[in-house]
Protein backbone atom coordinates (compact mmCIF):
# COMPACT_ATOMS: atom_id res chain seq x y z
CA UNK A 1 0.00 0.00 0.00
CA UNK A 2 1.45 3.34 -0.98
CA UNK A 3 1.09 6.12 1.46
CA UNK A 4 0.99 9.84 0.79
CA UNK A 5 4.46 9.91 2.32
CA UNK A 6 5.87 7.72 -0.43
CA UNK A 7 4.59 10.04 -3.12
CA UNK A 8 5.78 13.13 -1.30
CA UNK A 9 9.19 11.59 -0.78
CA UNK A 10 9.38 10.50 -4.40
CA UNK A 11 8.57 14.01 -5.58
CA UNK A 12 11.08 15.49 -3.19
CA UNK A 13 13.84 13.28 -4.57
CA UNK A 14 13.00 13.29 -8.27
CA UNK A 15 11.21 16.50 -9.23
CA UNK A 16 14.43 18.53 -8.95
CA UNK A 17 15.66 16.59 -11.98
CA UNK A 18 12.72 17.56 -14.16
CA UNK A 19 14.70 19.99 -16.28
CA UNK A 20 17.52 17.53 -16.81
CA UNK A 21 15.01 14.84 -17.76
CA UNK A 22 13.24 17.12 -20.21
CA UNK A 23 16.49 18.37 -21.68
CA UNK A 24 17.77 14.88 -22.37
CA UNK A 25 14.46 13.73 -23.81
CA UNK A 26 14.19 16.84 -25.97
CA UNK A 27 17.67 16.39 -27.47
CA UNK A 28 17.27 12.67 -27.99
CA UNK A 29 13.92 12.88 -29.72
CA UNK A 30 14.34 16.38 -31.18
CA UNK A 31 10.69 16.93 -30.48
CA UNK A 32 9.26 19.00 -27.67
CA UNK A 33 5.95 17.15 -27.66
CA UNK A 34 7.58 13.76 -27.51
CA UNK A 35 9.90 14.98 -24.79
CA UNK A 36 6.97 15.96 -22.59
CA UNK A 37 5.22 12.62 -23.07
CA UNK A 38 8.45 10.76 -22.43
CA UNK A 39 9.24 12.67 -19.26
CA UNK A 40 5.77 11.91 -17.88
CA UNK A 41 6.14 8.24 -18.75
CA UNK A 42 9.65 8.13 -17.29
CA UNK A 43 8.48 9.61 -14.01
CA UNK A 44 5.65 7.07 -13.82
CA UNK A 45 8.09 4.23 -14.31
CA UNK A 46 10.43 5.74 -11.76
CA UNK A 47 7.54 5.91 -9.30
CA UNK A 48 6.57 2.31 -9.97
CA UNK A 49 10.11 1.05 -9.47
CA UNK A 50 10.87 3.48 -6.69
CA UNK A 51 10.82 0.70 -4.09
CA UNK A 52 13.70 -0.93 -5.87
CA UNK A 53 15.84 2.20 -5.90
CA UNK A 54 18.58 1.73 -3.37
CA UNK A 55 21.25 3.99 -4.78
CA UNK A 56 22.24 7.48 -3.89
CA UNK A 57 22.39 9.03 -7.36
CA UNK A 58 18.75 9.72 -8.13
CA UNK A 59 19.54 11.90 -11.14
CA UNK A 60 21.50 9.19 -12.96
CA UNK A 61 18.84 6.63 -12.10
CA UNK A 62 16.09 8.84 -13.48
CA UNK A 63 18.03 9.84 -16.59
CA UNK A 64 18.68 6.18 -17.39
CA UNK A 65 14.92 5.62 -17.29
CA UNK A 66 14.35 8.71 -19.46
CA UNK A 67 16.89 7.42 -21.96
CA UNK A 68 15.32 3.96 -22.07
CA UNK A 69 11.87 5.48 -22.51
CA UNK A 70 13.17 7.54 -25.43
CA UNK A 71 14.53 4.50 -27.17
CA UNK A 72 11.40 2.41 -26.74
CA UNK A 73 9.19 5.36 -27.67
CA UNK A 74 10.49 5.97 -31.13
CA UNK A 75 12.48 2.83 -31.70
CA UNK A 76 11.54 2.77 -35.30
CA UNK A 77 12.77 6.22 -36.12
CA UNK A 78 15.91 6.08 -34.07
CA UNK A 79 17.11 2.77 -35.43
CA UNK A 80 16.75 4.09 -38.94
CA UNK A 81 19.02 6.95 -38.06
CA UNK A 82 21.77 4.87 -36.55
CA UNK A 83 22.43 3.04 -39.79
CA UNK A 84 23.75 6.17 -41.55
CA UNK A 85 27.48 5.61 -42.05
CA UNK A 86 30.18 8.16 -41.48
CA UNK A 87 33.74 7.92 -42.74
CA UNK A 88 35.57 9.23 -39.76
CA UNK A 89 39.01 8.30 -40.90
CA UNK A 90 38.68 10.65 -43.83
CA UNK A 91 38.75 13.57 -41.43
CA UNK A 92 42.05 14.66 -39.99
CA UNK A 93 42.26 15.86 -36.45
CA UNK A 94 41.04 19.38 -36.09
CA UNK A 95 43.62 21.64 -34.55
CA UNK A 96 46.65 20.32 -36.25
CA UNK A 97 46.15 22.32 -39.37
CA UNK A 98 46.73 25.50 -37.45
CA UNK A 99 43.44 27.24 -38.26
CA UNK A 100 42.25 29.54 -35.51
CA UNK A 101 39.27 27.34 -34.68
CA UNK A 102 38.54 29.13 -31.50
CA UNK A 103 37.75 32.32 -33.35
CA UNK A 104 35.50 30.44 -35.72
CA UNK A 105 33.81 28.77 -32.79
CA UNK A 106 33.00 32.02 -31.09
CA UNK A 107 31.26 33.35 -34.15
CA UNK A 108 28.89 30.44 -34.36
CA UNK A 109 25.29 31.32 -33.63
CA UNK A 110 23.05 29.45 -31.26
CA UNK A 111 20.90 28.33 -34.14
CA UNK A 112 23.84 26.86 -36.05
CA UNK A 113 24.97 25.08 -32.92
CA UNK A 114 21.51 23.72 -32.26
CA UNK A 115 21.21 22.43 -35.79
CA UNK A 116 24.67 20.87 -35.73
CA UNK A 117 23.87 19.09 -32.49
CA UNK A 118 20.52 17.88 -33.76
CA UNK A 119 22.20 16.60 -36.90
CA UNK A 120 24.54 14.36 -34.94
CA UNK A 121 23.67 10.66 -34.83
CA UNK A 122 21.84 9.79 -31.61
CA UNK A 123 24.63 8.03 -29.79
CA UNK A 124 26.94 11.00 -30.26
CA UNK A 125 24.27 13.57 -29.57
CA UNK A 126 23.30 11.99 -26.27
CA UNK A 127 26.85 11.85 -25.03
CA UNK A 128 27.43 15.53 -25.83
CA UNK A 129 24.18 16.40 -24.04
CA UNK A 130 25.08 14.38 -20.97
CA UNK A 131 28.64 15.69 -20.77
CA UNK A 132 28.39 19.29 -21.91
CA UNK A 133 24.81 20.24 -21.17
CA UNK A 134 24.15 18.18 -18.07
CA UNK A 135 27.72 18.30 -16.75
CA UNK A 136 27.74 14.64 -15.79
CA UNK A 137 30.93 12.78 -15.00
CA UNK A 138 32.18 9.91 -17.14
CA UNK A 139 31.12 7.54 -14.37
CA UNK A 140 27.59 8.93 -14.26
CA UNK A 141 27.32 8.78 -18.04
CA UNK A 142 28.47 5.17 -17.97
CA UNK A 143 25.79 4.40 -15.38
CA UNK A 144 23.03 6.07 -17.36
CA UNK A 145 23.93 4.62 -20.75
CA UNK A 146 25.04 1.23 -19.45
CA UNK A 147 28.24 1.60 -21.47
CA UNK A 148 31.72 0.73 -20.28
CA UNK A 149 33.82 3.68 -19.19
CA UNK A 150 36.21 3.21 -22.10
CA UNK A 151 33.35 3.35 -24.59
CA UNK A 152 32.04 6.52 -22.98
CA UNK A 153 35.41 8.19 -23.43
CA UNK A 154 35.99 7.09 -27.00
CA UNK A 155 32.44 7.93 -28.01
CA UNK A 156 32.77 11.39 -26.47
CA UNK A 157 36.01 12.00 -28.37
CA UNK A 158 34.39 10.97 -31.64
CA UNK A 159 31.30 13.05 -30.90
CA UNK A 160 33.36 16.15 -30.28
CA UNK A 161 35.37 15.57 -33.44
CA UNK A 162 32.19 15.27 -35.49
CA UNK A 163 30.72 18.37 -33.95
CA UNK A 164 33.89 20.33 -34.59
CA UNK A 165 33.95 19.27 -38.21
CA UNK A 166 30.28 20.07 -38.59
CA UNK A 167 30.79 23.57 -37.20
CA UNK A 168 34.23 24.56 -38.45
CA UNK A 169 33.93 22.90 -41.80
CA UNK A 170 30.83 24.95 -42.43
CA UNK A 171 32.52 28.07 -41.21
CA UNK A 172 35.64 27.48 -43.25
CA UNK A 173 33.69 27.19 -46.47
CA UNK A 174 31.67 30.28 -45.57
CA UNK A 175 34.81 32.27 -44.90
CA UNK A 176 36.31 31.22 -48.19
CA UNK A 177 33.17 32.23 -49.99
CA UNK A 178 33.25 35.61 -48.21
CA UNK A 179 36.85 36.23 -49.11
CA UNK A 180 36.10 35.22 -52.60
CA UNK A 181 33.27 37.77 -52.69
CA UNK A 182 35.37 40.65 -51.40
CA UNK A 183 37.98 40.13 -54.02
CA UNK B 1 54.84 11.89 -22.06
CA UNK B 2 54.65 11.94 -25.85
CA UNK B 3 52.09 13.52 -28.16
CA UNK B 4 50.38 10.24 -28.92
CA UNK B 5 49.67 9.56 -25.27
CA UNK B 6 48.55 13.13 -24.64
CA UNK B 7 46.18 13.03 -27.59
CA UNK B 8 44.30 10.15 -25.99
CA UNK B 9 44.13 11.92 -22.64
CA UNK B 10 43.14 15.33 -23.93
CA UNK B 11 39.40 14.87 -23.50
CA UNK B 12 39.72 13.49 -19.99
CA UNK B 13 42.09 16.34 -19.20
CA UNK B 14 39.54 18.85 -20.43
CA UNK B 15 36.76 17.20 -18.41
CA UNK B 16 38.95 17.04 -15.28
CA UNK B 17 38.65 13.29 -15.10
CA UNK B 18 42.36 12.59 -14.68
CA UNK B 19 44.18 12.03 -11.40
CA UNK B 20 46.47 14.74 -10.10
CA UNK B 21 49.70 13.16 -11.30
CA UNK B 22 48.53 12.58 -14.85
CA UNK B 23 46.93 16.02 -15.00
CA UNK B 24 50.30 17.52 -14.14
CA UNK B 25 52.04 15.53 -16.83
CA UNK B 26 49.60 16.58 -19.51
CA UNK B 27 49.79 20.20 -18.42
CA UNK B 28 53.56 20.05 -18.62
CA UNK B 29 53.43 18.60 -22.12
CA UNK B 30 50.96 21.22 -23.33
CA UNK B 31 53.30 23.98 -22.23
CA UNK B 32 56.01 22.72 -24.50
CA UNK B 33 54.09 21.24 -27.43
CA UNK B 34 52.32 23.68 -29.79
CA UNK B 35 50.49 21.01 -31.76
CA UNK B 36 48.89 19.42 -28.73
CA UNK B 37 48.26 22.82 -27.23
CA UNK B 38 46.40 23.80 -30.37
CA UNK B 39 44.29 20.66 -30.26
CA UNK B 40 43.44 21.34 -26.65
CA UNK B 41 42.47 24.92 -27.36
CA UNK B 42 40.10 23.77 -30.11
CA UNK B 43 38.46 21.32 -27.77
CA UNK B 44 38.06 23.90 -25.08
CA UNK B 45 36.56 26.33 -27.57
CA UNK B 46 33.98 23.74 -28.54
CA UNK B 47 33.12 23.14 -24.93
CA UNK B 48 32.79 26.83 -24.23
CA UNK B 49 30.54 27.46 -27.18
CA UNK B 50 28.30 24.64 -26.02
CA UNK B 51 28.18 26.10 -22.51
CA UNK B 52 27.62 29.71 -23.41
CA UNK B 53 24.78 29.18 -25.80
CA UNK B 54 22.26 28.01 -23.22
CA UNK B 55 21.39 24.91 -25.09
CA UNK B 56 19.92 23.34 -22.00
CA UNK B 57 16.21 23.51 -22.46
CA UNK B 58 14.19 23.91 -19.27
CA UNK B 59 11.00 21.99 -18.88
CA UNK B 60 7.83 23.92 -19.65
CA UNK B 61 5.95 25.02 -16.53
CA UNK B 62 2.97 22.79 -17.29
CA UNK B 63 5.10 19.67 -17.40
CA UNK B 64 5.81 19.73 -13.69
CA UNK B 65 2.12 19.76 -12.90
CA UNK B 66 1.47 17.12 -15.52
CA UNK B 67 4.04 14.80 -13.94
CA UNK B 68 2.70 15.42 -10.45
CA UNK B 69 -0.84 14.67 -11.58
CA UNK B 70 0.25 11.48 -13.32
CA UNK B 71 2.10 10.25 -10.26
CA UNK B 72 -0.88 11.11 -8.08
CA UNK B 73 -3.20 9.09 -10.32
CA UNK B 74 -0.78 6.19 -10.37
CA UNK B 75 -0.74 6.32 -6.62
CA UNK B 76 -4.51 5.98 -6.44
CA UNK B 77 -5.23 3.21 -8.92
CA UNK B 78 -2.70 0.65 -7.78
CA UNK B 79 -4.08 0.89 -4.27
CA UNK B 80 -7.51 -0.06 -5.52
CA UNK B 81 -6.08 -2.84 -7.66
CA UNK B 82 -4.04 -4.08 -4.79
CA UNK B 83 -7.14 -3.96 -2.61
CA UNK B 84 -9.14 -6.02 -5.08
CA UNK B 85 -6.25 -8.42 -5.54
CA UNK B 86 -5.93 -8.79 -1.80
CA UNK B 87 -9.58 -9.61 -1.30
CA UNK B 88 -9.62 -11.98 -4.25
CA UNK B 89 -6.70 -13.95 -2.92
CA UNK B 90 -8.22 -13.88 0.55
CA UNK B 91 -11.45 -15.28 -0.90
CA UNK B 92 -9.58 -18.04 -2.71
CA UNK B 93 -7.75 -18.90 0.49
CA UNK B 94 -11.03 -19.12 2.41
CA UNK B 95 -12.54 -21.33 -0.29
CA UNK B 96 -9.56 -23.66 -0.32
CA UNK B 97 -9.61 -23.85 3.45
CA UNK B 98 -13.35 -24.65 3.43
CA UNK B 99 -12.87 -27.41 0.87
CA UNK B 100 -10.03 -28.87 2.90
CA UNK B 101 -12.06 -28.85 6.09
CA UNK B 102 -15.01 -30.52 4.39
CA UNK B 103 -12.93 -33.22 2.73
CA UNK B 104 -11.24 -33.91 6.03
CA UNK B 105 -14.63 -34.14 7.69
CA UNK B 106 -15.99 -36.57 5.15
CA UNK B 107 -12.78 -38.52 5.01
CA UNK B 108 -12.79 -38.94 8.74
CA UNK B 109 -16.34 -40.21 8.75
CA UNK B 110 -15.38 -43.14 6.57
CA UNK B 111 -11.95 -44.01 7.92
CA UNK B 112 -10.85 -42.27 11.04
CA UNK B 113 -14.09 -43.03 12.78
CA UNK B 114 -13.59 -46.70 11.92
CA UNK B 115 -10.26 -46.59 13.72
CA UNK B 116 -12.02 -45.01 16.66
CA UNK B 117 -14.80 -47.61 16.49
CA UNK B 118 -12.32 -50.47 16.48
CA UNK B 119 -10.47 -49.06 19.44
CA UNK B 120 -13.67 -48.26 21.29
CA UNK B 121 -14.87 -51.81 20.84
CA UNK B 122 -11.59 -53.19 22.16
CA UNK B 123 -11.53 -50.92 25.21
CA UNK B 124 -15.22 -51.35 25.97
CA UNK B 125 -14.90 -55.12 26.06
CA UNK B 126 -11.98 -54.81 28.46
CA UNK B 127 -13.89 -52.38 30.67
CA UNK B 128 -16.93 -54.62 30.78
CA UNK B 129 -14.67 -57.58 31.34
CA UNK B 130 -16.70 -59.18 28.63
CA UNK B 131 -14.24 -60.11 25.99
CA UNK B 132 -15.95 -63.10 24.43
CA UNK B 133 -19.35 -64.68 23.86
CA UNK B 134 -17.81 -68.01 23.01
CA UNK B 135 -14.85 -68.96 25.16
CA UNK B 136 -12.38 -71.50 23.81
CA UNK B 137 -8.80 -71.81 22.81
CA UNK B 138 -9.76 -74.23 20.13
CA UNK B 139 -10.49 -72.70 16.75
CA UNK B 140 -12.68 -75.64 15.83
CA UNK B 141 -14.99 -74.83 18.68
CA UNK B 142 -15.29 -71.17 17.85
CA UNK B 143 -15.87 -71.39 14.15
CA UNK B 144 -19.29 -73.12 14.26
CA UNK B 145 -20.44 -70.51 16.78
CA UNK B 146 -20.34 -67.86 14.02
CA UNK B 147 -22.58 -70.00 11.74
CA UNK B 148 -25.88 -68.33 11.24
CA UNK B 149 -24.73 -65.16 12.89
CA UNK B 150 -22.72 -63.82 9.97
CA UNK B 151 -23.01 -63.83 6.25
CA UNK B 152 -19.47 -65.15 6.01
CA UNK B 153 -17.25 -67.69 7.69
CA UNK B 154 -14.26 -66.02 9.30
CA UNK B 155 -10.89 -67.75 9.02
CA UNK B 156 -9.73 -68.61 12.53
CA UNK B 157 -6.09 -69.31 13.23
CA UNK B 158 -4.38 -71.01 16.16
CA UNK B 159 -1.24 -69.23 17.30
CA UNK B 160 -0.87 -70.75 20.76
CA UNK B 161 2.49 -72.29 19.89
CA UNK B 162 3.79 -68.86 18.93
CA UNK B 163 2.67 -67.26 22.16
CA UNK B 164 -0.67 -65.92 21.06
CA UNK B 165 -3.35 -68.31 22.41
CA UNK B 166 -7.00 -67.85 21.48
CA UNK B 167 -9.34 -66.65 24.18
CA UNK B 168 -12.58 -66.79 22.24
CA UNK B 169 -14.86 -64.92 19.90
CA UNK B 170 -17.75 -62.49 19.79
CA UNK B 171 -19.73 -60.31 17.43
CA UNK B 172 -19.25 -56.60 17.01
CA UNK B 173 -20.78 -53.90 14.91
CA UNK B 174 -18.27 -51.95 12.86
CA UNK B 175 -18.46 -49.93 9.65
CA UNK B 176 -22.23 -50.42 9.56
CA UNK B 177 -22.13 -54.23 9.67
CA UNK B 178 -21.81 -57.19 11.98
CA UNK B 179 -18.26 -58.42 12.15
CA UNK B 180 -16.45 -61.41 13.60
CA UNK B 181 -14.25 -60.56 16.55
CA UNK B 182 -11.55 -62.91 17.80
CA UNK B 183 -9.73 -62.34 21.03
CA UNK B 184 -6.15 -63.44 21.47
CA UNK B 185 -3.85 -63.18 24.41
CA UNK B 186 -0.17 -62.42 24.65
CA UNK B 187 1.36 -62.53 28.10
CA UNK B 188 -1.05 -60.39 30.10
CA UNK B 189 -2.24 -58.40 27.13
CA UNK B 190 -5.32 -58.76 25.01
CA UNK B 191 -5.21 -58.57 21.23
CA UNK B 192 -8.55 -58.10 19.54
CA UNK B 193 -8.88 -59.10 15.90
CA UNK B 194 -11.80 -57.90 13.80
CA UNK B 195 -12.39 -59.22 10.33
CA UNK B 196 -15.02 -58.84 7.68
CA UNK B 197 -15.28 -59.18 3.91
CA UNK B 198 -14.18 -56.10 2.00
CA UNK B 199 -12.21 -55.05 -1.01
CA UNK B 200 -9.32 -52.75 -0.56
CA UNK B 201 -5.72 -52.05 -1.31
CA UNK B 202 -3.32 -54.61 0.00
CA UNK B 203 -0.76 -53.38 2.45
CA UNK B 204 -0.51 -52.94 6.16
CA UNK B 205 -1.43 -49.71 7.92
CA UNK B 206 -0.11 -49.09 11.42
CA UNK B 207 -1.57 -46.47 13.72
CA UNK B 208 -1.27 -45.51 17.32
CA UNK B 209 -4.20 -43.95 19.11
CA UNK B 210 -4.39 -43.11 22.80
CA UNK B 211 -1.48 -45.44 23.45
CA UNK B 212 -3.02 -48.42 21.67
CA UNK B 213 -1.61 -49.77 18.44
CA UNK B 214 -3.90 -50.58 15.58
CA UNK B 215 -2.93 -52.59 12.56
CA UNK B 216 -5.17 -52.99 9.55
CA UNK B 217 -4.82 -54.75 6.24
CA UNK B 218 -6.84 -56.25 3.44
CA UNK B 219 -6.04 -59.54 1.82
CA UNK B 220 -7.97 -62.01 -0.31
CA UNK B 221 -11.21 -60.14 0.07
CA UNK B 222 -11.03 -59.74 3.86
CA UNK B 223 -10.25 -56.68 5.91
CA UNK B 224 -8.53 -57.28 9.23
CA UNK B 225 -8.09 -54.96 12.17
CA UNK B 226 -5.89 -55.96 15.09
CA UNK B 227 -5.56 -53.78 18.15
CA UNK B 228 -3.75 -54.12 21.42
CA UNK B 229 -1.64 -52.32 23.97
CA UNK B 230 1.30 -54.70 23.41
CA UNK B 231 4.53 -53.38 21.92
CA UNK B 232 4.13 -52.52 18.31
CA UNK B 233 6.78 -55.05 17.36
CA UNK B 234 4.79 -57.80 19.08
CA UNK B 235 1.59 -56.76 17.38
CA UNK B 236 3.42 -56.70 14.07
CA UNK B 237 4.74 -60.20 14.75
CA UNK B 238 1.21 -61.35 15.55
CA UNK B 239 -0.03 -59.93 12.28
CA UNK B 240 2.74 -61.56 10.24
CA UNK B 241 2.11 -64.95 11.85
CA UNK B 242 -1.59 -64.60 11.29
CA UNK B 243 -1.16 -63.69 7.65
CA UNK B 244 1.09 -66.69 7.10
CA UNK B 245 -1.30 -69.09 8.73
CA UNK B 246 -4.40 -67.70 7.02
CA UNK B 247 -2.70 -68.03 3.67
CA UNK B 248 -2.08 -71.73 4.16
Amino acid sequence: MTTPNKRAYFEHVFLPHLDAAYNLARWLTRSEQDAEDIVQEAYLRAFKYFDGFRGTDSRSWLLAIVRNTCFTWKQHELSRELTIPFEEDAYSDVGESGNPEELLMQSISRQELKEALEALPTQFREIIVLRELEDLSYKEIAAITHLPLGTVMSRLARARKRLQHALTGQKSSEKLAEEGGVK
Amino acid sequence: MNCHAVKDLLHAYLDEELDTATTGEVKQHLRTCPACSQAYTSLRALQQVLHTNNLSLPAPASLRERVQLAVYQEDQVPFFQRSVRFWLSALVAILVLTVLIFTQFFASSSYNTLTQQVLASHIHALQQKHLVDVSSSDQHAIKPWFDGKLAYSPPIVDLAAEGFPLVGGRLDYLDRQSVATLVYQHNQHVITLFLWPAQGTEGITLQTLQGYHLCSWTRSGMTYWATSDVDISQLHQFVILLQQKVAT
